[in-house]
């Protein structure tokens, strides 16, 4: 592997340095370790593919689609050919397994995930010609299929590790793309995720949701017990926010990502409870309802949808994060549960079984103009809008196990986007509407999936430890 | 018909509401309790006196002494139901009449429905489901003339199944209103 001459790449930093401070501590590398391990007796080498729908395997292991629907990350043009050779670093054994290797494999796996790139096999990458210097060395890279190559060095600096990343257009031997960051070595993962929502940033004008969070729920730390955990978006970094030993279920973001409101079974009894994303400032939200499940905030963060039960009928119910103001919005003796706002803030979806089986309706926040969006199947549940408003991601079934399902709101058409064996539920979209996340229970085993909101590519396993149950992404980008 | 957050109605309506929502017009409920023999609990065998006395005096209540709660819990049958409904069925008001006859004859018990589902369906749903179990079971013992004070509901939904395979014999063990004796 050739080590690039430092003084060669002298960055310009056009868009400035980042530096990186690696999270708060140790934990970090061994929350590393906990998502690596394979689950659901998939071949013990992460990530672990839910389904191999005639795809192409990346060495990294990263499925990917063998074609996509743009439209949906980019809004423009095709996925563009990339080349990633590995990241070139001086020859320390220290250095490449606690920087340079997590910091590559995490860059291609966002990249090939990320639905904007189509990473080219490396079995096929020249030796060298890094960067290309003639037309000659442009055209060995170009025959890999790629138009365009992703540099990457690493070297230590200090007790700091610096990434110096360009970005070359083939066509024209020039880069296009220039970022130096600067961080921990245990934070090369994140340097890696930066660089990754960067590049998309640049191909589609918004940043990749690389740098972004989730919370769920796992039962992990004892039996009967619940606790609420964040982690990276791709299975990295969980840590447990909430101490309850008992069941908390169903963690919601709030619009900010400053908290997290969730259903905890605290003094006995199912209540609403808001906690801070780092366990911080926890406190119930008074309700006299009981039940008190499927907690959702509003876009404005100022109100609480909910499941109330008054003696065994549940309804949709808003309540003030301070517990005030209360309002019932359904209506109607039959099951009416798991409410989700919609991203305008105008337009609540639930499930019903008025009409008999499990259904997603929808209606205004007076409760009226109620309609039922889900038609076919015998179990639709637990309804999610895209973040731009305009898809539901559900949990639908007819025969068997669910799966999750994306419905056009305006034409209704709805395509099934997980596959495979396992009920699976629970789905939550990434902020930038180009992923989702869900639960897959298989067996005895449930655990969490991300994958593609077209359905494209497929999903992957990012969580192994105890069951991990009812993610929600958080909902902003950055 | 409306609810209000505050105001007690009778649970008969409650259970009528319960039956009201099903497709099918299941048998409603009698709130008459069946004179059937009832299997005797096992902490009268214990005790000496083989005969309790009708009058609620301590003797009677003696039954519940050196007891755990938990020990005390087993007198208690679970209502079993079926795939995603509420309905009281057959097999369930004989558990509950049982229920609601030692429950006449303790009545310092209080105790706790918790109501389960199976693991089919979602999460959330079926959080639902089971508190409208529980709610199911609770208007049927207040029926049977048990003090709807000495009883609190609450729902698992699929969060706490008794039985941890994936068939109907499992499922049907989950899909039920379950008592926990919390206090004597």
């Amino acid at each position: 592997m050739k080590v690039e001459d430092e003084e060669k790449i002298s960055l310009k930093g056009r868009r400035g340095e980042k530096r990186f401070r690696g999270g708060s501590g140790a934990l970090l590398a061994a929350a590393t370790l906990l998502f690596v391990a394979p689950v659901l007796g998939q071949a013990p080498k992460a990530p672990a593919p839910l389904s191999s729908p005639s795809t192409a395997t990346t060495p990294s292991g990263f499925p990917q689609a063998s074609s996509i629907d743009l439209s949906i990350t980019s809004g423009t043009a095709s996925r563009r050919p990339l080349a990633i050779p590995m990241t070139s670093a001086p020859l320390q054994t220290d250095l490449q397994t606690k920087a340079v290797d997590p910091f590559y494999t995490t860059l291609v796996d966002d990249l090939a995930g990320s639905g904007v790139f189509v990473v080219a096999d490396p079995a096929l990458y020249p030796k060298g010609m890094r960067p290309p210097q003639t037309r000659e060395e442009g055209d060995s890279w170009k025959a890999t299929s790629a138009q365009f190559l992703l540099d990457t060095h690493l070297a230590p600096e200090g007790t700091n590790v610096v990434v110096e990343a360009r970005l070359w257009d083939l066509a024209t031997l020039k880069p296009i793309l220039e970022k130096k960051y600067t961080g921990e070595p245990r934070a090369a993962r994140r340097i890696a995720h930066t660089l990754a929502s960067d590049l998309v940033r640049q191909f589609t004008g918004r940043p990749g949701p690389f740098l972004t969070k989730l919370a769920f729920s796992s039962d992990r730390d004892e039996p009967r017990v619940k606790e609420i955990y964040t982690m990276d978006f791709d299975g990295d970094n969980q840590r447990r926010i909430t101490n309850s030993r008992t069941l908390s279920l169903a963690p919601d973001w709030s619009p900010d990502g400053t908290k997290i409101v969730y259903q905890s079974y605290e003094k006995d009894t199912p209540g609403l409870w808001l906690i801070g994303k780092d366990g911080t400032g926890k406190r119930p939200i008074p309700v006299p309802t009981q039940l008190n499940a499927s907690p959702s905030f509003s876009p404005d963060g100022r109100t609480i949808a909910f499941c109330g039960s008054v003696r065994g009928n549940t309804e949709i119910y808003t309540v003030q994060t301070d517990g005030s103001g209360l309002k019932r919005l359904t209506e109607n003796a039959a099951i009416d549960s798991t409410p989700r706002w919609s991203p305008n803030g105008r337009e609540i979806a639930f499930t019903s079984n008025r009409q008999g089986s499990p259904q997603i309706f929808i209606m205004d926040l007076e409760g009226a103009n109620v309609r039922r969006v889900t038609q076919a199947g015998n179990w639709n549940d637990e309804a999610a809008f895209s973040p731009d408003g305009g898809r539901l991601a559900f949990a639908c079934r007819n025969e068997g196990d669910f799966q999750i399902c994306v419905m056009d709101l305006a034409s209704g058409r709805t395509v099934q986007v997980s596959s495979g064996p396992g009920a699976h539920e629970g789905p939550t979209w990434s902020p930038d509407g180009s992923k989702i996340a869900w639960e897959v229970q298989r067996g005895s085993s449930t655990q969490i999936a991300v994958g593609n909101a077209d359905g494209s590519g497929s999903a992957r396993i990012v969580t192994s430890s105890g069951n991990n149950y009812s993610p929600s992404w958080v909902k902003t980008l950055e | 018909m409306k609810y209000s957050l505050k105001a007690g109605s009778i649970a008969l309506v409650a259970v009528a509401f319960i039956v009201a929502c099903s497709n099918k017009p299941a048998a409603t409920p009698a709130p008459a309790p069946t004179p059937a023999p009832v299997s005797t609990p096992t902490v009268v065998t214990v005790e000496p006196q083989v005969t309790p006395t009708p009058q609620p005096t301590p003797k009677v209540e003696d039954g519940l002494l050196g007891r755990t709660v938990a020990e005390l819990s087993g007198n208690l049958k679970p209502a079993f139901f079926d795939y995603d409904k509420a309905d009281i069925r057959g097999d369930a008001r004989d558990a509950l009449a049982a229920n609601a006859t030692w429950l006449k004859k303790y009545t310092s018990v209080q105790f706790t429905i918790e109501g389960h589902t199976d693991e089919r369906g979602t999460a959330q749903y079926n959080l639902a489901l089971g508190d409208r179990r529980a709610n199911a079971a609770k208007d049927y013992l207040v029926s049977l003339g048990v003090d709807a004070s000495r009883m609190k509901t609450v729902s698992y939904g699929k969060e706490r199944p008794f039985a941890t395979s994936h068939d109907e014999d499992s499922w049907q063990k989950n899909r039920r209103a379950h008592f926990v004796v919390t206090g004597k």
